[in-house]
């Protein structure tokens, strides 16, 4: 997988992730919409992070 | 140079200098310390320790005057000053020599401390500029590849590759630096980056 595959993959994984938590939170109306975006991005900068590390790191079998 | 570093940190003591100046004042402090003192970062670990404290302490007590310098990112700006001029500097001298060892510690310190700074405007203030939220979120990778641990487990192309997002940060922070501060301090800021921008396309141009 070349660099630009990996980015694009956790790319991916935190635009899905962050979709997804601001979505709820504020579907269910469980936060404000500024608590809704920042867990949500704080969640999906982590997340997405890990992946592209992981990515970068896992040698190929 | 130690009497330079005192009379450095007197004007930030005393707190006369604009948040422009006092970026430069602590980046004189740290270029001094690494080239006279480079024994004190022969153990990053410690420093990264030391500065986690620091923003701690300076999150708890946000109303001390000190706590200034940690939570509006002069701090954090400094370093990454250092960091970013040492790219344009000529590899002839031996202070652009020694301060590229210690590059990686360098922009992981930058990281550390400017993440008080995100987290007074994210949780306490709740005032968010975009350019500098895109800034912090970029930098977050480029620190995580500056530990040698996981800079031996990359292969060096992928590694630099990686690495030149570092200029899209440094534009994004001048933008936000532009949008935020004085206008005293907009224009300091500017002859920086016009110098920086100006160096680096010389640099370039020479290889």
């Amino acid at each position: 997988m070349s660099l630009l595959e990996k980015f694009i993959v956790s790319f991916m994984v935190f635009l899905a992730l962050y979709i997804v938590i601001s979505l709820s939170l504020r579907l269910f109306e469980i936060t404000t919409a500024y608590y809704s975006h920042m867990i949500g991005g704080i969640v999906a900068i982590i997340v997405g992070m890990l992946v592209f590390m992981y990515l970068l790191v896992a040698k190929k079998k | 140079m130690i009497s330079v570093v005192l009379l450095m940190a007197m004007l930030l003591f005393l707190g006369i200098l604009p948040n422009s100046l006092s970026i430069l004042a602590f980046s004189a402090i740290i270029i001094i310390l690494i080239y006279q003192y480079p024994v004190l970062f022969l153990r990053p670990v410690i420093i990264y320790l030391f500065s986690i404290c620091l923003g701690s302490l300076s999150l708890l007590f946000p109303d001390n005057p000190f706590s200034q310098y940690l939570l509006s990112g002069i701090m954090g700006y400094g370093v990454m000053v250092i960091v970013m001029f040492v790219g344009v500097l000529p590899n002839s001298l031996t202070l652009t020599r020694v301060i590229k060892k210690h590059r990686g510690e360098l922009s992981i310190l930058t990281f550390i401390l400017i993440t008080p700074h995100v987290i007074n405007h994210l949780l306490i203030l709740k005032t968010i500029n975009l350019f500098g939220v895109v800034a912090f979120v970029l930098m977050v990778p480029l620190t995580f590849i500056s530990f040698k641990v996981i800079k031996r487990e990359i292969s060096s192309i992928d590694w630099n590759r990686i690495q030149k997002v570092a200029y899209l940060v440094y534009i994004s922070l001048f933008i936000h630096l532009v949008y935020v501060s004085s206008y005293d301090n907009k224009i300091i800021y500017a002859i920086l980056f016009t110098l920086y921008v100006n160096n680096k396309i010389l640099k370039e141009v020479k290889k």
